[in-house]
């Protein structure tokens, strides 16, 4: 990956600046899940800055939160958020504590490797279900070099991943192009298919700092319109550091934060 | 011999039978030809289609070779008819594309003299002159006088020129990299290489010709996966001519050979054609025609594939 790590302390900045500026302008319509997002956010990439005029304001929200909510966002969200304190006492944490079990068990259990033909050969079905699993266990493995299904993927394999991601991007399919080019940089396979990815990617951020299309007016009196768009910008720096940046893997924090295995 | 050598020997007589078999509107002179710019460029790239087959006659079909040298007689007879040639000098704004034709035509019948006379008048009066000034146009141009000996291009000169087109960036557009410049790297590649006879490590640096590779593969992936014959054919015959060892390589050509329709025609990407459908120039034109305008490309192309993989293979 060329020169990503320099940039990202500036690719992560002004989305920082944007972010505490929206928090600010929008705190009615951002709702607990939003919280969530918001939270995992500034707890994953801005951790080091000055938070304490934040937290408060997020946490605040998060009291609100209800099992339903959980229920509707994105497990990679409740995994980063179930390590808060806030949730010890609260009757969510039986949620996240079933959450992270099967997380745990996905963990060992998903990589069976059938025998199969390479992607590009395969029927629809086959090939979404295929790629579906090389992804989930591409973002599980403590190792990918010892999970089969990785480890036994074929030249042709990886090349279908990175046309695919490349085709996704083409389709503005962001959160689809973002989950394989994570998945390739875990494989390792971070080569020109990925700067090219990176180099789009990194052109969807708006100098003002969020990625992708800003939020017309009547979408921000919308709390789902909001959620979506959070979740989008979570997923676009999380895919950037994952690829930029060899120190950083979401996955390994949450393992670290929960002094577990997962 | 290759993996199922005998059935691709079947796709490429059946794609080269249909060619033959749709002469009349390939025939410029034909008294109902396809309208003026279709006419143009389907009659250079036929030229081209007899260049590539004849040079790689040891590795094809005879009975391919065969076809082809029938068709390079009706081409030559075609250029060599003044109805034809006339027009070259009374409408130098129409010469293009028919300079790749009479230049291709030339190499193929590098004996005949009136075609020599044609090319060099065509030459002296400035008729090659790009007025397409894209850079790689540029190349084009000086590269095919070069192979008939009208003008010298030096090698230090081809690397300067090829270094600004796309083969001198960084690839980093692959996201939205459009057809055009698409063609212009597939193209470059070409010339570069002279269809393979050269070595283009002697052109760029082992570093950009990697990046140039991994490029290669990649596209082919993207192209696997739109079906697009066009391309797909067209980074086959680069990775042939690059000397390429990758399984994509194989599999393009087989899904190549695979898409070939039962009349031997390689069809388009429909995603590629369908929007033109609405135009003006298909308006009552007949199914017959406007099959052969929306196909014949990819037919040319995918057959140029063959004959440049099974050269590779042979």
């Amino acid at each position: 990956m060329k020169n990503l790590k320099n940039q990202l302390h500036k690719i992560n900045g002004e989305c920082y600046y944007w972010i505490i500026d929206f928090l600010k302008a929008h705190q009615a319509n951002i709702n607990g899940q939003s919280s969530v997002i918001l939270y995992n956010i500034i707890q994953t990439f801005f951790a080091g800055q000055n938070n304490e005029m934040i937290i408060p304001v997020l946490e605040g929200k998060l009291k609100s939160l209800e099992l339903a909510d959980l229920e509707n966002l994105s497990a990679i969200q409740c995994l980063k958020i179930s390590s808060n304190q806030l949730f010890d006492e609260n009757p969510l944490n039986d949620f996240f504590i079933s959450l992270k079990q099967d997380f745990e068990l996905t963990a060992h259990t998903v990589y069976n490797e059938a025998e199969r033909r390479d992607l590009f050969t395969m029927d629809q079905q086959e090939k979404d279900d295929v790629i579906a699993e090389i992804i989930e266990s591409a973002h599980l493995s403590f190792d990918v070099l010892h999970v089969p299904l990785l480890k036994n993927l074929s030249a042709l394999d990886v090349l279908y991943l990175q046309a695919a991601m490349l085709e996704a991007y083409e389709k503005y399919d962001l959160l689809s192009g973002n989950s394989l080019l994570r998945t390739l940089s875990y494989l390792g396979k971070a080569d020109l298919a990925a700067d090219a990815a990176v180099n789009y990617l990194l052109a969807q951020q708006n100098v003002i700092g969020y990625f992708g299309q800003t939020l017309n007016d009547q979408d921000l009196e919308s709390s789902a319109a909001i959620l979506t768009f959070l979740e989008l910008q979570f997923d676009c720096l999380w895919s950037l550091n994952e690829a930029g940046n060899q120190d950083f893997s979401l996955m390994e924090l949450i393992r670290q934060e929960d002094g577990y295995i997962l | 011999m290759i993996a199922n050598q005998t059935i691709y020997n079947s796709t490429i007589v059946k794609s080269m039978d249909w060619i033959a078999g749709n002469w009349n509107y390939f025939n410029p002179l034909n008294k109902d030809p396809f309208p003026a710019k279709i006419k143009n460029k389907s009659f250079a790239e036929l030229t081209l289609v007899i260049l590539l087959g004849l040079k790689y006659k040891t590795s094809i079909p005879e009975q391919v070779t065969e076809v082809l040298e029938k068709l390079n007689e009706k081409v030559l007879e075609v250029i060599k008819n003044p109805l034809f040639y006339e027009d070259f000098f009374i409408n130098p704004g129409q010469f293009k594309p028919l300079d790749v034709a009479l230049i291709l035509c030339s190499l193929v019948n590098p004996d005949d003299l009136l075609l020599k006379k044609i090319l060099q008048k065509a030459y002296d009066r400035g008729l090659f002159t790009p007025v397409v000034t894209s850079i790689f146009r540029v190349f084009e141009s000086d590269y095919l006088l070069a192979l008939c000996g009208l003008k010298e291009f030096p090698d230090e000169a081809k690397t300067a020129v090829a270094l600004q087109t796309v083969l001198g960036g960084e690839f980093l557009n692959m996201v939205s990299m459009n057809r055009p410049e698409e063609y212009e790297f597939t193209h470059i590649l070409f010339y570069l290489s002279d269809w393979g006879k050269d070595d283009i490590s002697r052109f760029i640096s082992e570093d950009r010709l990697k990046l140039v590779k991994e490029a290669l593969v990649l596209l082919t992936g993207k192209n696997l996966l739109l079906k697009n014959n066009d391309l797909l054919s067209e980074y086959i015959m680069n990775m042939c001519d690059l000397n390429m060892d990758h399984a994509v390589l194989e599999l393009a050509y087989a899904q190549l050979m695979e898409s070939q329709r039962e009349d031997g025609v390689f069809a388009a990407a429909a995603y590629t054609y369908q929007s033109k459908l609405g135009a003006d120039i298909f308006k009552g034109m007949d199914n017959c025609k406007t099959d052969l305008i929306l196909h014949y490309h990819t037919t040319f192309v995918g057959l140029m594939a063959s004959f440049t993989y099974l050269d590779r293979h042979n």
